[in-house]
């Protein structure tokens, strides 16, 4: 701390200096205080929360094929840099979906997708994303991308953002390929 | 304990009795996964579009200030909002003129500085550097700004010497639908309405409007002269956007009109010799973009941007009339599994006609220049982990022909959460209209044989490019929590300004016959600088974040000959920065923020050491109406940030407070 407190000047005497030291300490001691209880609801959340807690309803309202694993955990898996950082663990953490514990992997371009239902196709993978979802498409995996090409490259369901709200679109003759069945529900909230 | 001790104990513990007091962080996260499909669709987001994962992997020292952070910083202008980047260094010298710039060579027009909105460069190739007082576009209409310290002229061309900051607004199809009214008010006759719009068009099509004026100044006299910065802007904006399946099409115009006065002083043939007084500043500016991005495939993208821009400016007596026309076409490919090219090609034509006056003149009145690029850049991923990217620009323009920029940059990427990187790089800065043909007569003295001598500052028509090669490092780290960005350089500059004096001849000036002694602009100065930057954030609950940065900087120029390093060259910034800034969310739907600035003296302009502190409050509520509270300058009263050989009369900065309301409809 010593490097930044840098020269200090001497400190006026008039009024409005010590109106000002009044002001701020205030307003300081109020944001302190502030610590003691914090905002009940988020007014506003990150894009990459809106997306995760997405990632975690899909597993709701998505049917695997008998092929992929039905047993085990249900597996939420990233390929390539991850731009969720800890978000979809901090979602998932402890959570069952009937009967099934949820967790989290991350994998490279190249790693085996029998044993995951869901994969989000990492921006950073664009290059190499039609081979990834034709990878998935054979394991029976459910694969979420946001790349504008991405449903024309076969993935099942693209994000987007509009008005500062994130939507989604969804690829029926993807996730026919995958034979991955989709709810009603989950395809009348997606944009046409 | 001196007072500048006192506020970062206080600041400290504050922050500490902010956690103490607090329930566990798990409490205080919402549960998500109570969160309906219906819910999440609803559900506003606060960053559209964050590109860390690319970001991370960038070869250069990046840094972005989000919407969020401009709006919790509750500044008012462009320049303020630039403090927050690391390593900047921005000292106001009045109400609407700014010295602005990264790692040395600040001024009033600090040249090696490349500022971009929406692509379109504000760069000025009549002084070099930016008219600050121009950048009028509403705080609300940013997206998010980039920030690059260090050369980009491969990527970005001519004059990215220092840095880089590009400025992107929202596209209007992820602007909130809607309207709004913002009204501010503020102690020292600040005052700005804001309207804003924006809706569909269509099936695929969105715009937004924005309409603004706003007056500012420092309220208090100077050297006797009174209202010495006042400034008025009124301002339209249009933005419109058509998405298709594979296109999108962009166009985004503005109109600006602004008024105001700044404090300049001109030499006289008697005693003092030197006299400060007002002079009106004026300027008109209209300009569009129009840009279409095709998506060919995810491997391969097609963009084509064109602008033009038509202004008139009236500053200290000389009139400009400016018009800028540019055309670029880039495309991006990956060639197999290693390769993504990025290629691009570009022309601009700038004609300018000006009406110069007897003590200041830039010469010829009327000129056409045209500038021709070119560059290649690739980025090649050696392993999933390791990725080089060599690339070259070339250009050519109407006063030193054929420039070379190349750089050679490499990402090491650790871990997910560690990564390495350094550059080699070349950047040039081409000569301003300034540098060639200015003529200024800045001070008189009694002379000799009853003749007064007078100093005419003048370019030279062989000036010639500045260079720059540089060295940089730098490592980056992004835990759950926390982040840390260092970034370390060595930058070798040939060939910079410095004056010259030239052969006495005689002239006239103020009815009357001088002996007028010439200091000519020549390229015979050299520097080396070298500098560190630390930038670091931490989030240790949900409500409640903490940014810092930290930069270091020594810059030793090096005078060829006999040309004279004008004071302008050492530096002249603070050798030391810090930052500290807070945001917290208080119950109630209360924001507040604390930012914390301090720098250390710049011996060569005589500025003092100075700390200032911005406290924001904003209460946002689901609501039509937002109201917020902001004071500015809190430590920091009648205190000079910079001083300008061009402005060597600063109008002091001043603590204000004001406060805006928004009604959305």
């Amino acid at each position: 701390m010593a490097v930044l407190v840098l020269k200090g000047r001497p400190a006026r005497g008039d009024r409005w200096h010590y109106l000002k030291h009044l002001l701020a300490t205030a307003m300081l001691s109020s944001i302190a205080l502030a610590g003691v209880r914090a905002a009940e609801q988020p007014r506003e959340l990150d894009v990459y929360q809106v997306k995760a807690a997405f990632l975690y309803n899909f597993v709701k309202f998505v049917q695997w094929p008998p092929s992929t694993d039905t047993s085990g955990y249900l597996v939420i898996a990233v390929i390539g840099d991850d731009p969720f950082g800890d978000l979809i663990d901090r979602i998932v953490r402890g959570k069952t979906i009937q009967g099934r514990e949820l967790v989290v992997r991350r994998l490279g371009g190249d790693a085996e997708l029998r044993s995951c239902h869901i994969v989000f196709i990492s921006p950073s993978e664009a290059r190499r994303t039609p081979e990834i979802v034709a990878r998935a498409q054979a394991a029976g995996v459910l694969t979420v991308g946001e790349t504008p090409h991405f449903l024309r490259d076969g993935g099942v369901i693209r994000f987007f953002v509009e008005g500062q709200r994130v939507r989604f679109q969804i690829n029926t003759t993807g996730a026919e390929q995958a034979k991955l069945k989709i709810s009603s529900q989950l395809l009348s909230l997606a944009e046409k | 304990m001196r007072s500048s001790t006192r506020w970062l104990v206080a600041i400290a513990l504050g922050m500490f009795a902010g956690i103490v007091g607090s329930q566990p962080a798990a409490a205080q996260t919402v549960d998500l996964t109570k969160l309906s499909l219906e819910d999440l669709l609803n559900t506003e987001i606060t960053s559209a579009s964050r590109k860390a994962q690319k970001l991370s992997r960038t070869a250069a020292a990046v840094y972005v200030i989000t919407r969020e952070d401009i709006r919790r910083s509750g500044a008012r202008t462009i320049p303020d909002v630039i403090r927050m980047a690391p390593g900047f260094s921005v000292g106001q010298i009045d109400a609407s003129s700014w010295a602005i710039s990264a790692r040395g060579f600040n001024g009033l027009f600090a040249n090696k500085l490349l500022v971009l909105i929406d692509g379109r460069s504000v760069y000025s190739p009549m002084l070099g550097g930016v008219y600050w007082d121009m950048q009028n576009i509403p705080l609300r209409s940013i997206d998010r700004i980039e920030v690059i310290r260090g050369p980009g002229g491969t990527l970005w061309g001519a004059n990215a010497v220092n840095g880089i900051i590009n400025i992107i607004t929202t596209s209007p199809a992820n602007a909130t639908p809607g309207g709004a009214v913002d009204v501010s008010l503020g102690n020292l006759g600040q005052r700005a309405t804001e309207l804003r719009y924006a809706s569909r068009l269509g099936e695929n099509g969105h715009y937004r409007v924005y309409g603004k004026y706003a007056e500012r100044g420092s309220g208090r006299p100077v050297r006797g002269l009174e209202d010495p910065d006042d400034t008025s802007v009124s301002l339209g904006d249009v933005r419109l956007n058509w998405r298709g399946e594979l296109n999108t099409i962009d166009v985004h115009g503005m109109v600006q009109n602004g008024d105001g006065r700044h404090v300049r002083t001109r030499p006289t043939l008697s005693v003092p010799w030197v006299t400060a007084e007002i002079k009106p500043v004026s300027f008109t500016d209209g300009n569009v973009v129009l840009s279409w991005t095709r998506v060919n495939s995810s491997r391969s993208q097609t963009n084509l941007q064109t602008y033009y821009q038509n202004y008139r400016r009236t500053e200290n007596g000389v009139h400009h009339h400016w018009h800028i026309g540019e055309i670029d076409v880039r495309q991006q490919q990956a060639v197999g599994q290693r390769h993504e090219f990025v290629v691009g090609l570009g022309y601009r034509y700038a004609s300018s006609a000006l009406v110069n006056s007897q003590r200041l003149a830039y010469l010829p009145e009327q000129e056409k220049a045209n500038l021709f690029t070119g560059f290649v850049h690739d980025e090649i991923a050696i392993t999933d982990n390791i990725h080089l990217t060599p690339g070259v620009k070339l250009e050519h323009n109407s006063y030193t022909g054929v420039e070379l920029q190349p750089n050679f940059r490499a990402t090491w990427t650790l871990s997910r959460q560690q990564a390495l990187w350094a550059a080699v790089t070349r950047a040039v800065r081409t000569p301003a209209r300034v540098d060639r043909g200015l003529r200024v007569l800045t001070a008189a003295s009694p002379g000799f044989g009853g003749l007064p001598l007078v100093i005419s500052v003048e370019g030279s028509p062989d000036f010639d490019s500045e260079n720059l090669e540089a060295i940089e490092a730098g490592y980056r780290w992004q835990g759950r929590a926390a982040s840390i960005d260092l970034t370390g350089f060595q930058n070798v500059y040939e060939g910079l300004r410095g004056t010259r004096p030239g052969v006495m001849r005689l002239g006239a000036y103020e009815d009357r016959t001088v002996r007028l002694f010439p200091q000519r602009f020549t390229n015979l100065v050299d520097a080396k600088a070298y500098g560190a930057e630390l930038a670091a954030t931490w989030q240790p609950i949900e409500w409640w974040r903490v940014n810092g940065s930290y930069a270091w900087l020594r810059l030793v120029p090096k005078s060829r000959g006999d040309a004279e390093i004008a004071p302008t060259m050492e530096g002249p910034v603070p050798k030391q920065q810090f930052h500290l800034r807070t945001y917290v969310d208080l119950p109630a739907n209360i924001e507040a923020s604390a930012l914390l600035y301090g720098a250390s003296a710049i011996d060569a302009l005589a500025v003092e050491p100075y700390r200032r502190l911005d406290l924001h409050f904003a209460w946002r509520t689901s609501r039509p109406i937002e109201l917020s509270f902001t004071v500015q300058n809190l430590l920091h009263n009648n205190q000079r940030e910079f001083t300008d050989v061009a402005a060597p009369v600063t109008v002091p900065v001043h603590t204000s407070a004001f406060g805006e309301i928004s009604w959305r409809f």
